[in-house]
């Protein structure tokens, strides 16, 4: 197996093993949020905010994996 | 295979500094965010109408939405020469690549290779790493000057050898908040812009005009969210280096 080849599996299996937990996580925060707000309408602006904001960090671990099979490929 | 570039491409010099075209582009959105408040405070009255009621309104939501990360208004108010200019030019900077001249415009070097004349600024990661080692070394400033030199480091080293490997755990995880905020924004930004390249090219262009607007629409969406992320992030860092987090 070349250099190349290796390159992108190297790239294809960083991006992949990555996107599946976060998904994961993504989920669980989306699921305790809505029922957060489901149990109680009122504070639903709050509960949104957070959820926003804890998904947009989960979502940065993703995002590593993804800067680093963008330098694999093209760097 | 497309031609993605992570470095910018240096276009031109002006007295020996090299001009990339994120930097020509960044210079573009600063013009534009201090036309759109200089139009806007001219025309202010009592009851906002017009230009001004937009500019209020979007700084107005961008104040409630940071007291949530301060605490208190008069936080949000104190840190806000950093904060503030952090979200307009992030968020200007993303909304700036969906332009259609962005993008289009080339423009050819004296050596004789052609590139595009504007790049998102925020896609080429000197942008954000900018933004995060200022808010690392503004937070490390302010907490030396609140507290002296010797006062700032007693935060870390302890007597304790527990507590000065605690101490030692938290300069790493400051150094590392710099990586983290600068790989997030870049690398959403980088990610949309990319999908709407891929999917812009798909078929050999023949479904140019329908499917990129999915993709430009989740670029929208992930620029105004990194651009709410990186200031609360950097706002509860400079909370933490003056001891305000109660």
């Amino acid at each position: 197996m070349d250099m190349e080849t290796m390159k992108y599996l190297a790239a294809a299996i960083s991006m992949a093993g990555a996107a599946g937990p976060v998904a994961v996580a993504e989920a669980w925060i989306a699921q305790r949020a809505v029922e957060g707000m489901a149990r109680n309408p009122e504070v639903a602006p709050k509960l949104q905010t957070a959820m926003i904001l804890g998904m947009a960090i989960t979502e940065s671990t993703a995002i590593y994996s993804l800067v680093l099979s963008l330098i694999i490929l093209f760097v | 295979m497309i031609e993605i570039e992570l470095a910018a491409p240096v276009l031109f010099t002006i007295a020996g500094l090299p001009v990339t075209n994120s930097m020509l582009t960044s210079w573009l959105v600063v013009a534009i965010i201090v036309i759109f408040f200089r139009i806007a405070v001219r025309r202010a009255a009592l009851v906002p109408t017009g230009i001004y009621n937009v500019a209020e309104a979007v700084f107005e939501g961008f104040l409630n939405f940071m007291d949530v990360f301060s605490g208190a208004r008069e936080r949000t108010v104190r840190f806000l020469p950093f904060i503030g200019t952090a979200f307009f030019y992030i968020l200007v900077s993303n909304f700036i690549g969906l332009f259609p001249p962005i993008g289009q415009l080339t423009f050819t070097t004296t050596a004789g290779d052609t590139h595009a004349l504007f790049k998102t600024p925020t896609s080429d990661y000197n942008l954000p790493l900018a933004l995060g080692i200022i808010g690392f070394v503004m937070a490390w400033a302010m907490s030396i000057r609140e507290y002296g030199v010797i006062g700032h480091l007693r935060k870390y080293i302890h007597l304790n050898p527990m507590d000065t490997f605690l101490g030692l755990m938290d300069i790493v995880s400051d150094f590392a908040r710099i990586i983290s905020l600068s790989f997030r924004l870049f690398g959403n930004i980088l990610s949309g812009e990319v999908l709407i390249l891929v999917m812009t090219s798909l078929f050999n262009g023949s479904v140019a005009y329908g499917i990129p607007l999915v993709f430009m629409a989740l670029g929208l969406i992930s620029g105004v969210v990194q651009a709410i992320v990186l200031p609360a992030i950097t706002l509860m860092a400079f909370r933490a280096s003056l001891n305000l987090m109660e």
